[in-house]
């Protein structure tokens, strides 16, 4: 396959994770300067679990991200002298795997038996599933699913940034409940926070869907200023942090 | 967990940023629930279908599930399902799989199931109650 070969991905006979520092240097340094490619070693490892797991020599994860860092990469890394400490390398892990789901689309995040932890916030409606009443924080959970339960629309609480595998785990129960049958379009109503992450969260939730197939998402921001009164506005409002974070945030509300 | 940078982005977005132009924000805990539950109902409105919760009929789902008296063979079932119009079905689907059903998102097929327990004089009241129900929600607008 030409996606493996291009991203140095190979069926190696070995278990990986088994292999001394030596033997791992030699399958995965750079040549010009001897430097070992972290990124395709994790490629490599999360390559070897999927094809053990599919062909059923090795049990599913039943667990999280995290807990494939813990049990793949960490040990492997580690063996290699590269730092495993701090988000650095566990960002490296869940890049890795979003690029492998929704870029190569090689397989889906479930195919490992990962945990649907995102099922707990979330409730999938029937005759409106396409709208979807989203919160970026779990204690918002309750209030969404009431409101979406009125119309029987989609609820659900991202906690905090939105997860790729969370949301593919919503695409596919959007997929069995067969809301997405007719035309894979979705409307997004959320309730985040009104500041720059807020922003981001609600922008990088709407570009996952699309990166899982969902041709065409719509957002609608339900915080705004002018849904308050002067009064609470004043009240609630908090300054936010110099930088090109901020600025370039308000520069679109003036349309500069 | 980021997204591939060649992810498009979406449309309809309203591009937002500070309050009169100065750099504030507000956290969405600051807005009442009654406030967006208004702002969703106000933004939704143009792409919500008409629905109906039925919750009486939750109810007595609820109830004769738990009773499940005598078990009736399938066809029998069938027979019942076959007299409901479409409408009516998918209410009694929607209905049934979450409340009947342990779990998440449950599989159709257990739902189905499950009615395929229910007694024969179950069921024809639950189809009588539903029917009565939905003629009431229609007379209703």
């Amino acid at each position: 396959m030409q996606i493996l070969a291009a991203e140095g991905i190979a069926d190696y006979a070995h278990d990986l994770r088994q292999l001394s520092a030596a033997e791992l240097q030699q399958r995965f340094a750079f040549a010009s300067s001897g430097k070992v490619n972290v990124t395709r070693v994790i490629k490599n490892l999360i390559w070897q679990a999927y094809t053990a797991i599919r062909d059923g020599t090795r049990p599913p994860i039943a667990g999280n991200l995290r807990s494939f860092w813990y049990t793949d990469v960490k040990p492997v890394l580690s063996r290699l002298g590269v730092p495993v400490e701090g988000r650095r390398a566990t960002e490296l892990v869940y890049d890795a795997f979003v690029e492998l789901v929704t870029r190569h689309h090689l397989f889906h995040y479930r195919d490992f038996g990962f945990l649907d932890e995102g099922a707990q916030t979330r409730t999938v409606g029937q005759t409106n599933g396409t709208c979807i009443l989203f919160a970026e924080k779990d204690g918002r959970f309750a209030l969404v699913r009431d409101i979406a339960q009125a119309y029987d629309a989609t609820a659900l609480a991202l906690g905090g940034y939105p997860s790729s595998l969370a949301t593919e785990y919503l695409v596919h129960a959007l997929q069995q409940a067969g809301v997405l049958a007719e035309r894979p379009a979705l409307q997004l109503f959320s309730v985040v926070d009104y500041d720059p992450s807020g922003y981001w969260i609600a922008r990088e939730f709407a570009a996952q869907l699309q990166a899982f197939g969902v041709q065409e998402v719509t957002v609608h921001p339900l915080i705004r200023p002018e849904r308050l009164t002067a009064e609470q506005v004043a009240l609630g409002r908090y300054a936010l942090p110099k930088g090109s974070k901020t600025t370039n945030w308000v520069a679109r509300d003036r349309g500069d | 967990m980021r997204s591939p940078k060649a992810a498009r982005r979406p449309t309809g977005w309203r591009e937002t940023g500070g309050i009169e132009g100065e750099p504030y924000g507000l956290e969405a805990d600051a807005f009442p629930p009654e406030v967006i539950r208004a702002a969703f109902v106000a933004e939704a409105t143009p792409y919500l279908r008409a629905f109906r919760p039925l919750d009486g009929l939750c109810a007595l789902l609820e109830e004769t599930a738990r009773r499940r008296l005598d078990a009736i063979p399938l066809e029998a079932v069938v027979a019942q399902l076959a007299a409901l119009e479409a409408g009516e079905l998918l209410a009694l689907t929607r209905h049934l799989r979450p409340r009947l059903v342990p779990g998440e998102e449950p599989p159709a097929a257990a739902g189905a199931e499950r009615i395929v327990q229910m007694g024969a004089a179950e069921l024809r009241e639950l189809v009588r109650r539903l029917q009565e129900r939905l003629a009431a929600a229609s007379a209703e607008g």
